[in-house]
């Protein structure tokens, strides 16, 4: 622990968390969007994050693992079809579960939520494998070496996985900001209603945010699992999941740059529990984060002070 | 609708025949009870009685989690926590304190059952406060997080320097308790199952359950109308908890020792699930469901493997039968009465697996008389039942219903053949076969999605008469059963 | 004249204000026990919020309000009703899945005096109060016309009965004085006529004072003595149905709506 005090020890936990921080962030986002426009917490979220994982690791052992392909290229298709299954994944989930319950009681569809969840966690174990757990071999990372900035070593994945987040994020940015699709976003996440009289085709709406947010997901995953290159399970996104939500909520929820700050927070703050040596109460930290916020200021940090939770 | 008019300003109290029928009553669970222990446990297999006792614990769970959830309308999904505090606050003292000269095993039992049930009341105390300021899905993530935090706490607590003030209460592994303290029995946790259910739905026949219900419908309305909602919904949760917490304390000593594994999050989804299929605010609901999906859950485990190609020709067909009677008669199917009958497919399935015990309960060397007993009285509920007016109109349906399954079924084997011959699919899927455990939690949150498309308020819908173990209730019952259809 | 009665509830200077917002602006009334008293106003002019701060949902940023003489500024909104305020809502709020019974039974539940464990232990006094409560509130149902729907789920209800029924679930409580937030809203003329009816019989043979919001002239002024007129949150005139009827202000604040 003394180790960690140190400047480069700082700096390099410091690394750790920018990189899991960008990685909570993609999650986060798809959290906070949807929730923005459909005041639902998407539960299966996590779950979409976990399939994005898995289907980079089908893309390059199993469907691709006798074509010769340039390992550049491999990620970048590996990215492209975590991404694009994951977008699929979530219109699937919003058209089968979501869409029927639009006027339903909030806990009817927050239990939906949960039983979709529930659904691909263990309906995935009968097509995924399982035992034993797969994870994407090291060769893939074409990106493992380190660099070094006097005594720190910044391992080159990390760097990638922090400019790929950054890319998608402006990309995110800017639709949402300067494009007509991305103005309807805003303007039912303001007021769902008034979006549906004023025109907007909220369907078209919902359906495009539920795209980009797996998307996101999808994206996160795949970088995750080829970057640190952990056992894959079903229940990969049980954890990451539920912290990127404390994320979203901690940066006010329906907040996008809130998403990010909040993300980056619980990051650092995992890697510090880690730090401390209490790896194991790391996911307990993550809840003790979620109820502070929810009593002290529920409106997270970029929402408003007051917010009638 | 649990308060009739009728039944309550016409009918005279008779304080002679209320405590005549109450006595009655007591005696009645002790004798079953006594029966219970003392015929029929020591003929019974160990898998059966773990069972059994499974079943009845996690029935009781579903009755207390369905005061906070279904009858107050706080989401709680944190409920394994409690059943938690209770197990280990129990299993804790026993390891510590537990000394056989000191005082009798009951006496031990009902001390260490008011322990906790102190500690999971308090728990229940702290949990039920952020529900007042928070709403529906943010209490129920802080509910869930709660349960997770308990968890995780007391998986690190081995004693050693990662647990906080270096309590041991088994870390990761298991707190076993002393020799010669399994003291719990299987009467007393079926004593326990109907105390929680009498409690609630004594609640519910006064004033006091109404105004936990008025918090559900209408929180704003209940404060206007002079009820202290947070009080009551505190108190909710208190009670919700306290129940868990007794629940705990039985089964841990009942297995002699206490693991955080039995106490994941996916206790508190299954739990959920009891609750919400069984029918949010209705007793009999929670308790069927609580019985029927933990049966359901163990009895999986013995089924033969599935082939992959007839589970997915199966839902293949039933899909497409589905849509095509959309057109014509589904909506028939997905409306009232026959949600009715799927409420006696359940009862039918539930009275077929007492069938069943009762019917291996011959095959045992019980005395003549127990097994003539619990065969009449098996007799007498199936027979009380069946004469039910709702009953007997939901059969054509019921009829219907069947003859649907049995179709779906009669397709897809063959079709499932013919898929098999497919290059295609034999090289996807192949001969794959499923573990029927692998698939039951897939089939219960398809169930559970499925439910809340169809039905909202699950089973047995909003509140409802649970009709007492002492079957008091027929007759009148059955015209509420329709009216709250 | 009047003078030497003290007034049920006393409202001064009243404001409230949200962020910069001052939804009521120093509003002063007092209600005479047994009055029938009119709130109007048009959309938006503060009257729910008035409600919403006499039942305790709202604190005031300034003002007093006094309730049988003292002050029930910072109650929670179930100790006002236990004190005597009962209100009904502008958008009807009753327990859906409860039978219309039930809904009133709740009303007269404050006034309960077992316990809880009495109730969970089904002990004869809880069973006996159920009993009573019951009793009153078919008692209170057959004063409104609604007896023989007792066992009806309340949702299931057209909603000129929904609003009876609220009314009824408020006269449940006992109160001494009770607020009416639009009851005539949605009502035919042949509907608002029995309401115009109901509320003087609540005042002439249970002495209940009333507050009442109303947009239906013909309602107000067919029942209230003493109305407030507000605008944009400010009082513009306050007295009896004629002085307001030809008040140029109050007019001038409506547009030119029949009055």
């Amino acid at each position: 622990m003394l180790a960690t005090l140190s400047f480069e020890g700082l700096a390099q936990q410091f690394i750790y968390g920018i990189q899991l921080g960008a990685i909570y962030a993609l999650i986060a986002l798809g959290y906070t969007m949807v929730y923005g426009v459909l005041k639902l917490i998407n539960f299966a979220h996590g779950d979409v994050y976990m399939v994005g994982a898995y289907l980079a690791y089908y893309t390059c052992s199993v469907w691709l693992a006798g074509v010769a392909v340039e390992p550049h290229l491999m990620l970048v298709i590996m990215l492209l079809v975590s991404m694009c299954g994951c977008a699929l994944l979530g219109l699937l989930i919003e058209r089968i579960a979501y869409r029927p319950l639009r006027s339903a009681p909030r806990i009817s569809v927050l239990i939906t939520a949960i039983g979709v969840s529930l659904f691909i966690e263990y309906a995935g174990k009968l097509f995924f494998q399982t035992s034993p757990q797969p994870s994407i071999k090291e060769s893939v990372n074409v990106f493992k070496d380190q660099i070094h900035l006097g005594r720190l070593e910044i391992a080159q994945s990390a760097l990638i996985v922090l400019i790929t987040t950054v890319v998608l994020m402006c990309l995110l940015w800017y639709f949402v900001t300067r494009t007509a699709m991305g103005r309807a976003m805003r303007a039912v996440s303001h007021d769902f209603n008034t979006a549906a009289l004023m025109g907007i085709s909220v369907d078209k709406v919902i359906t495009i945010t539920f795209l980009i947010g797996s998307a996101l997901a999808g994206a996160g995953g795949m970088m995750q699992a080829t970057s640190v290159g952990t056992p894959l399970s079903t229940f990969y996104g049980l954890m990451p999941g539920v912290k990127a939500f404390v994320a979203a909520v901690l940066g006010g929820i329906g907040n996008i740059p809130g998403a990010v700050t909040g993300a980056m927070i619980m990051a650092m703050a995992e890697t510090a529990v880690k730090a401390f040596g209490y790896s194991n109460y790391t996911d307990a930290v993550a809840f003790i984060i979620l109820i502070g916020i929810l009593l002290l200021r529920p409106g997270g940090l970029f929402g408003a002070v007051t917010e009638k939770v | 609708m649990p308060l009739e008019a009728a039944a309550l300003t016409h009918q005279r109290f008779s304080s002679g025949k209320f405590w005549l029928v109450r006595i009655v009553s007591i005696a009645l669970l002790v004798g079953i009870a006594c029966l219970f222990q003392f015929a029929a446990v020591p003929h019974m297999g160990i898998y059966d009685k773990r069972l059994l006792i499974s079943a009845m614990t996690f029935a009781s769970l579903a009755v207390s989690l369905n005061l906070i959830n279904g009858v107050t309308g706080q989401f709680s999904m944190g409920h394994a926590g409690f059943y938690m505090i209770g197990a280990y606050t129990g299993a804790k003292l026993t390891t510590t304190f537990y000394d056989r000269h000191l005082m009798p095993d009951y006496a031990w039992l009902l001390a260490v059952i008011c322990g906790g049930a102190v500690m999971s009341a308090f728990a229940g105390f702290i949990v039920g406060l952020p529900s007042l300021r928070l709403r529906g899905d943010y209490l129920a993530i802080v509910t869930l997080g709660f349960g997770e935090i308990l968890r995780v706490v007391v998986n690190n607590q081995d004693g050693g320097d990662k647990s906080l003030f270096g309590l041991n209460l088994g870390g990761s592994y298991a707190l076993d308790m002393p020799r010669g303290s399994r003291i719990s029995e299987l009467a007393y946790i079926f004593v326990f199952l109907v105390i929680t259910i009498a409690i609630c739905r004594n609640l519910l026949k006064t004033a006091h359950g109404l105004a936990f219900l008025s918090i559900r419908e209408d929180e704003t309305a209940a404060e206007a109308t002079g009820i202290n909602t947070t009080k009551f919904k505190v108190t909710a949760f208190v009670i919700g908890a306290a129940l868990a917490g007794i629940a705990g304390v039985l089964m841990a000593h009942y297995n002699g020792s206490v693991t955080p594994n039995d106490y994941t999050m996916d206790v508190s989804f299954l739990l959920v699930t009891m609750v919400v299929m069984g029918g949010t605010g209705s007793i009999t609901g929670a308790a069927l469901a609580g019985i029927s999906l933990k049966l359901l859950e163990e009895s999986l485990r013995s089924v033969p493997d599935i082939p992959a190609v007839n589970l997915w020709a199966a839902v293949v067909v039933a899909i497409l039968f589905a849509a095509v009677l959309k057109r014509g008669g589904l909506g028939r199917v997905l409306n009232a009465p026959a949600l009715a009958v799927v409420r006696i497919v359940i009862a039918e399935l539930t009275l077929l697996l007492i069938a069943y015990m009762v019917f291996k309960l011959w095959h045992t060397q019980m005395s003549i008389v127990f097994k003539v007993a619990a065969s009449l009285v098996f007799l007498g509920c199936a027979a009380a039942f069946h004469a039910r007016d709702n009953v007997r109109k939901a059969l054509p349906t019921f009829g219907y219903l069947v003859t649907c399954v049995a179709v779906v079924l009669l397709i897809s084997i063959p079709l499932a053949s013919a898929f098999h011959k497919l290059p295609l699919l034999q090289k996807l899927i192949g001969d794959t076969t499923y573990k029927a455990t692998d698939v039951r939690w897939a089939f219960f949150a398809t169930a559970l999605v499925i439910t809340m498309l169809v039905r909202s308020q699950g089973l047995f819908g909003h509140h409802e008469f649970s009709w007492s173990f002492l079957g008091r209730s027929f007759g009148k019952r059955s015209e509420t059963v329709e009216a709250s259809a | 004249m009047k003078e030497t009665q003290t007034p049920i509830l006393s409202i001064e200077n009243l404001t409230i204000r949200f962020g910069g917002l001052v939804a009521v602006n120093d509003v002063s009334f007092d209600i005479l026990p047994s009055e029938l008293f009119g709130l109007i106003g048009p959309n938006g002019a503060g009257k729910t919020t008035c409600f919403n701060m006499i039942t305790g949902v709202y604190r005031p940023t300034a003002g007093e309000i006094r309730f049988q003489g003292s002050s029930i500024i910072g109650l929670r909104p179930s100790l006002i009703a236990a004190r005597g305020i009962a209100r009904t809502f502008q958008n009807i709020r009753l327990f859906g899945a409860l039978s219309v019974l039930e809904n009133v039974i709740v009303g007269g539940f404050l006034r309960r005096k077992t316990t809880l464990f009495e109730s969970m232990t089904l002990l004869p006094s809880a069973i006996k109060e159920t009993s009573q409560f019951a009793s009153a509130a078919m008692a209170l149902l057959e004063m409104f016309d609604l007896a023989d729907l007792a066992d009806t789920r309340s949702a299931d209800l057209p909603y000129g009965k929904q609003r009876r029924l609220e009314i009824a679930r408020a006269m449940a409580t006992s109160p001494r004085l009770l607020l009416l937030d639009e009851p005539a809203a949605g009502m035919n003329p042949q509907e608002s006529e029995e309401l115009m009816r109901d509320i003087k019989r609540l005042r002439d043979e249970f002495g209940q004072t009333i507050l009442l919001i109303e947009h239906d002239m013909k309602v107000v002024m067919g029942v209230c003595e003493k109305i407030v007129v507000l605008d944009y949150g400010a009082e513009i005139a306050q007295g009896p149905p004629e002085k307001i009827r030809n008040d140029p202000k109050v007019i001038e604040a409506y547009l030119g709506e029949p009055v």
